[in-house]
């Protein structure tokens, strides 16, 4: 309520107050008027300030309006001592009007309003009491049978002036009067009663000042109805008792103030350890106070054992709990206490100081609690040094990789005496030192054997921790265990370096082809296969594939990148000279650790000498059974022109014999004769054919046998040498038909005077050997002859050597091994 | 007419058939003699060797029939008749003997034929 309109009722009061004095000083029928002036204005003036006091302190609580109206109606019992009879009965009608808000603000104190149905109903009952029976009696003009003085105004609303009729509303009205006096102390009793310790302590000084005018007034009435004594002195008690009810409510409201402090002794007992809610509690005598928390994170309040706190409850009053503007908690206390706002406001603050500071210490033991156990499960080395370069403080892992098993044993040991191998602790103290004040953030990677006697490698790093006045305090030095992966370094780096030795020796010419089709790896067998060197190729497309063999590429890159590995793939490829060669490749994927293919190997063999070696065996054994089939040609015919020719001309000569035998004998004898010859003739021809197919001579007796029939025959003298052992069959018949056919050649063409063919071992092999002094001059290409020759030769895995300068004599050379060949 | 690269054949061939009554005009020792001298000699019949050293009997044979000149050819030869199956009858020659077979009866009854 704004202060001008306090001090307006104030000076109304006074006001009041002045023309009250007035009204008595000129009354013409008030005995005592000193005594029952002096005691209304100090009772209304008391309940008027008193109520003004009461506004100005809590604008919100009608306690302050109900005294107030108390005072005020008071002073209107003032108008009884007019002596203008219209004035003299408005204030008769009113008289009574103060208790009306008398019981009214005893029954709503402390809150100013009336807090059930009953208590509704009985102020209106006080107020029909009051009020009633006075305007009765103003109408039968009983107002004399009151006024105990002698000159009372008349009542000017008196309509049946009625001696009896006033005496029966007097009577009705003291009955009333007492009744309701009666319930009003039973309601108080009853409110007491129910009271919480804190709303008794409240209520006990108003109820026991209200208490006594009222029980005084019952006494006046009862004394006065039953016993016809003058009630007016126990009426002047009453009313100077009711002058002391305002003081009641002051002491009411200074109790606050006197609470607040406190809240002082409160600080003290939670500073002693006190729980908080056990200081507040005592500090608002609220035995059943509950103290909520505010959870920011989830946007509400709960109990300390985190049950959540009930969304609507009556019996309870909130007060929230607030430090720096944000909520901190809230307390659950009795309703009443809520009119009590400066000491909750009081209490509030103080509980939010200490609260927030209780969060702040709990925050801050929780931050503590986290770094201790961060440090301690930390896989990291963590030490701290002191000045002197001793281990104040250190985690686990500094503990592990120390060797030693207590932590307080490694504690103010100088840092080099355990982390460090004896020869270098000098070299460490001296850098310690040199580094000193600054002791700037430094890294470094060290290896040494721990008291266990395991050897570590620790890359360590450390940075300086200042004091408030920038000195360094602490050195904090943190390693990181570096000896597995060290070791599986050094491990990776050996298998890299033998798999890039094998593959930089390795014959096949090895490359790695990555993903963007680029060359990423050329080995010197590459370099040395396909004529390009590793740095014209690296980085770039594969050169060495000729165009026709694009798309084949594509296709094995594609099989190859989708995981498969394949061998054996003949194909060509381009040398850097432009020439052509035959390779054979194989490839495999290349993975990165995730499985994905990143690239693949591809190896090539060579297999041009292969692949020629092929073609040539391709062509000998062509040429053998072409050979072959010439070999039976000249057969038949030799067959057909030789000994056929002759046994035809036999027949005939045989058939003509037969005619003649009869009529010309001689005739037929001379054809006979001459047909003897022509069988002798095919005789000899069929046996010279049958050697040519195959000496029997070979089959039977052997090489050297052979080779002296072949001399015999050939008209050129022939020295021949063979070995006393005999050959293998195979060998032996190839032998021969070398020979024979070198003999041929001979006779054929050498014009020479001589040959020596020589046969002999040495070690696996047999060596033929047919030479002659003729013209020479030979070309082992140009007739079938030679060539036939060496495809026998080849077919036993042997070789045949032709060496014919002209006028040099020729000379034919045929190494045979003994054992077959893989062709064989 | 005998057309024949052994001369031992011609001679026990002329020998055979002159016993057996048949006149011999002429010889010869390859096809194109064989050609030459039936056209000079004109023969009733040419005993054509199939083999010979420069163009076989059947080309001979086919020349004569085409010329207009026409001796009958009989094919000869030391091979089975079989060996040459259908060249025989395709060349236009008479017919054929064995030369084992050969005589005046044999050529007298291939030429009824």
């Amino acid at each position: 309520m704004r202060r001008r309109y306090l001090v307006a009722g104030g000076l109304l009061a006074l006001l009041g107050a002045a023309g009250a004095f007035w009204l008595v000083a000129e009354s013409e029928h008030t005995e005592n008027k000193a005594l029952i002036y002096s005691l209304a204005a100090t009772a209304s003036l008391s309940f008027v300030f008193t109520g003004l006091v009461a506004l100005w302190r809590r604008p919100g609580n009608r306690t302050g309006v109900l005294l107030a109206a108390t005072g005020y109606l008071w002073m209107l019992g003032a108008l009884t001592t007019s002596n203008e009879p219209w004035v003299f009965t408005l204030g008769w009608l009113v008289n009574s009007a103060a208790f009306g808000a008398f019981g009214h603000l005893i029954l709503a104190y402390p809150s100013g309003r009336l807090e059930s149905r009953y208590h509704r109903v009985l102020v209106a009952v006080v107020w029909a009491v009051l009020l009633l029976p006075a305007l009765a009696l103003l109408l039968v003009g009983g107002t004399d049978e009151v006024c105990l003085d002698a000159d009372c105004p008349q009542s000017t609303l008196t309509v049946w002036d009625s001696g009896g009729a006033a005496r029966v509303v007097l009577a009705v009205s003291s009955l009333g009067a007492v009744v309701v006096i009666a319930l009003v102390l039973a309601a108080l009793v009853v409110r007491w009663r129910r009271a919480s310790a804190p709303l008794r302590r409240a209520l006990l000084p108003v109820f026991a000042a209200s208490a006594v005018p009222l029980i005084l007034l019952a006494i006046g009435v009862a004394i006065h109805e039953l016993a016809g004594a003058d009630p007016r002195p126990v009426e002047y008690m009453a009313i100077a008792a009711l002058g002391g009810v305002p003081l009641a409510f002051l002491a009411g409201v200074l109790r606050t103030r006197l609470a607040r402090a406190g809240v002082g002794d409160m600080l003290l007992e939670l500073a002693r350890g006190t729980p908080i809610r056990d200081a507040i509690a005592e500090t608002l005598s609220d035995p059943t106070l509950e103290i909520a928390y505010w959870l920011p994170d989830e946007g509400r309040y709960v109990f300390a054992d985190g049950k959540p706190v009930p969304e609507q409850d009556d019996s309870r009053h909130v007060s929230l709990v607030e430090h720096a503007g944000r909520p901190t908690a809230a307390l659950l206390h009795d309703p009443l206490l809520a009119d009590e706002r400066e000491l909750i406001d009081a209490v509030t603050a103080a509980a939010g100081l200490w609260l927030d500071n209780e969060r702040l210490q709990a925050k801050l033991r929780a931050q503590v609690e986290f770094l201790e156990t961060t440090v301690d499960t930390s896989p990291s080395l963590l030490c701290s040094l002191d000045r002197e370069g001793r281990i104040a403080n250190l985690n686990l892992a500094s503990t592990r990789a120390s060797g030693y098993d207590d932590q307080e044993e490694v504690r103010w040991q100088p840092f080099w005496n355990v982390f460090v191998s004896p020869e270098e602790r000098d070299d460490s103290r001296r850098r310690w030192e040199e580094a000193a004040p600054i002791h700037g953030a430094a890294s470094f990677e060290h290896t040494f054997v721990n008291r266990a006697g395991q050897e570590l490698t620790i890359a360590w790093s450390t940075a300086p921790l200042y004091d408030e006045h920038g000195n360094v305090r602490n050195v904090i030095c943190g390693g990181l265990d570096t000896t597995e992966r060290r070791r599986q370094y050094r491990q990776l780096l050996a298998s890299e370096e033998r798999l890039r030795a094998a593959i930089e020796a390795s014959p096949v010419a090895i490359l790695e082809v990555g993903l963007d089709d680029c060359v990423a790896m050329w080995n010197p067998a590459a370099e040395e296969m396909f004529g390009w060197s590793a740095e014209e190729v690296l980085g770039g497309p594969v050169r060495h594939v000729p165009p026709e063999r694009n798309a084949e590429l594509h296709e094995l890159f594609d099989r190859v990148r989708g995981g498969e590995i394949y061998t054996g793939i003949e194909s060509t490829r381009l040398r850097k000279d432009g020439t052509v060669i035959d390779v054979e490749i194989s490839a495999a994927p290349i993975h990165d650790a995730g499985g994905d293919v990143v690239g693949h190997l591809a190896l090539f063999a060579d297999i041009t000498e292969r692949k020629r070696h092929e073609e040539e065996l391709r062509a000998s054994r062509a040429r053998i059974v072409e050979a072959g089939d010439a070999a039976r040609r000249q057969l038949e015919r030799n067959l057909h022109d030789g000994a056929q020719q002759r046994l035809v001309a036999l027949s005939l000569s045989l058939r003509l014999a037969q005619s003649k035998i009869g009529s010309d004998p001689a005739t037929a004898e001379a054809v006979l004769d001459s047909a003897r010859g022509e069988l002798a003739a095919a005789l000899d021809e069929l046996r010279e054919l049958a050697r040519g197919i195959h000496p029997a001579v070979l089959t039977d007796r052997g090489l050297p046998a052979a080779l002296e029939a072949l001399a015999t025959r050939s008209p050129i003298p022939v020295k021949i040498e063979t070995p006393d052992e005999a050959l293998p069959p195979p060998v032996e018949s190839t032998a021969y038909y070398v020979i024979a056919e070198a003999l041929a050649n001979v006779i054929k063409y050498a014009q020479a005077s001589t040959v020596t063919v020589k046969v002999c071992r040495d070690g696996d092999c047999a060596r033929v050997e047919v030479a002659d002094d003729g013209v020479g001059g030979a070309d082992p290409g140009a007739g079938t002859g030679l060539r036939g020759l060496a495809d026998r030769v080849e077919v036993l895995a042997g070789a045949l050597a032709v060496e014919s300068p002209p006028g040099g004599g020729t000379r034919i050379r045929a190494e045979i091994p003994l054992k077959p060949g893989p062709e064989g | 007419m005998i057309a024949d690269d052994h001369p031992s054949f011609r001679a026990s061939a002329r020998a055979i058939l002159e016993a057996d009554g048949f006149e011999v005009v002429g010889e010869a020792e390859d096809g194109a003699g064989a050609i030459a001298a039936a056209r000079r000699h004109r023969p009733d019949v040419l005993l054509l060797d199939v083999q010979l050293p420069d163009i076989d009997g059947f080309a001979v044979c086919r020349e004569l029939c085409s010329n207009g000149a026409r001796p009958a050819v009989v094919l000869v030869s030391s091979r089975d008749a079989c060996d040459y199956g259908a060249l025989i009858e395709q060349s236009g020659a008479r017919g054929f003997i064995p030369k084992a077979e050969l005589s005046g009866e044999a050529l007298s009854a291939t030429l009824a034929e």
